[in-house]
């Protein structure tokens, strides 16, 4: 650790005898016609750049399916719950049991945490979720690689 | 070269004009070949991992995020490169002892090399470097030749920056140790 702090300060590595060395050291250089080469091998190269457009559409449909299986998981726990099911068409009382359930959300929280304890169906949910977010990071890592998994 | 505009040509090649990329590689190729050159030090495998550099960077360059200088990535890339081109081979290099390298003192070995002609200094600096491991030459050619900065070179090794400034250090005092040992042979013959 003390050694870290030591070398804090940069100026500590400057060595302008070092740097002077260096500096008259010869610039080497490519072949005459290198820039030519590498561009013959890209021009038959088998991994093309991902376009932009390529990828939008990519994460488009990512995205709408990780959407589309959000709204099952919602709407399956909308089934579940009962202290869910509220009147939308609104008057002050309905707007006072609203206000007292979202109170007892935080405990409704725990005591959903205590039921998935108890209930296969809650623990298929969550395992869905977390296979949603790996095959979100599946698809995102075949994107950076330049390899699609959709198109 | 201008950071917009070399944003503008990674643009151009991203939207389909992989001719564009021609700039970059000519902007880049004799920084990347100088500092691959003092590695395997050898011009025909020199050349071959420059173009395997300027290749694997234009396959990638939709994934650069240009949280770094273009130039420090494609560094990354040439250092990688190397590296695993190098890990293949065995060379011997001499190890010096930790309690010689902190407590040797550079000032004699500059007053010795001041002493001797330029061309005979770069020898004994280019063998010094020669005799290092494959990583400590490319730390300290990217510090002292490129002039990379400790945050770049932190970025293109992927070492933690103290960790790039302890070693740098080290290096140096390492290459003074190896440039003595090669004026002391000097003297004798």
């Amino acid at each position: 650790m003390k050694e870290m702090e030591k070398f804090n300060n940069n100026e500590l590595l400057r060595d302008p005898f070092l740097e002077k060395m260096f500096h008259k050291m010869p610039f080497e250089s490519t072949s005459g016609n290198f820039t030519k080469q590498v561009m013959d091998q890209l021009g038959t190269n088998i991994e093309p750049i991902i376009e932009p457009e390529k990828y939008r559409r990519q994460m488009l449909w990512a995205y709408s399916s990780i959407g589309i299986g959000m709204l099952v998981i919602a709407l399956m726990l909308f089934a579940l719950w009962p202290f869910f099911e509220f009147n939308l068409s609104l008057s002050s009382t309905q707007i006072l049991n609203f206000i007292n359930t979202s109170l007892t959300v935080l405990r409704s929280i725990t005591d959903f945490l205590s039921y998935l304890k108890g209930s296969t169906v809650q623990i298929s949910i969550f395992f869905s979720l977390m296979l949603l977010f790996l095959v979100e990071r599946l698809l995102r890592k075949g994107v950076s690689n330049n390899n699609s998994y959709l198109l | 070269m201008k950071m917009n505009n070399e944003l503008n040509i990674i643009l151009q090649v991203l939207d389909g004009n992989p001719g564009s990329f021609a700039k970059l590689v000519d902007t880049y190729k004799n920084l990347v070949f100088s500092l691959v050159l003092k590695i395997v030090r050898n011009r025909e495998e020199a050349e071959e991992i420059t173009q395997d550099t300027f290749i694997k960077a234009y396959n990638a360059l939709g994934s650069f995020k240009h949280e770094s200088k273009f130039s420090t990535w494609l560094f990354r890339i040439a250092y990688n490169t190397a590296i695993s081109r190098t890990r293949k081979r065995t060379i011997t290099t001499s190890t010096i002892d930790e309690y010689v390298i902190e407590n040797f003192s550079i000032d004699s070995v500059q007053e010795n090399l001041v002493s001797i002609s330029e061309d005979e200094r770069l020898k004994i600096l280019n063998l010094a470097i020669a005799n290092l491991p494959d990583d400590e030459q490319l730390l300290i050619n990217l510090f002292y030749f490129n002039q990379q900065g400790i945050d770049e070179i932190s970025v293109i090794t992927g070492l933690s920056a103290s960790n790039v400034k302890v070693r740098l250090h080290r290096i140096r005092k390492k290459m003074y140790i190896g440039m003595q040992n090669q004026l002391n042979k000097l003297q004798i013959s």
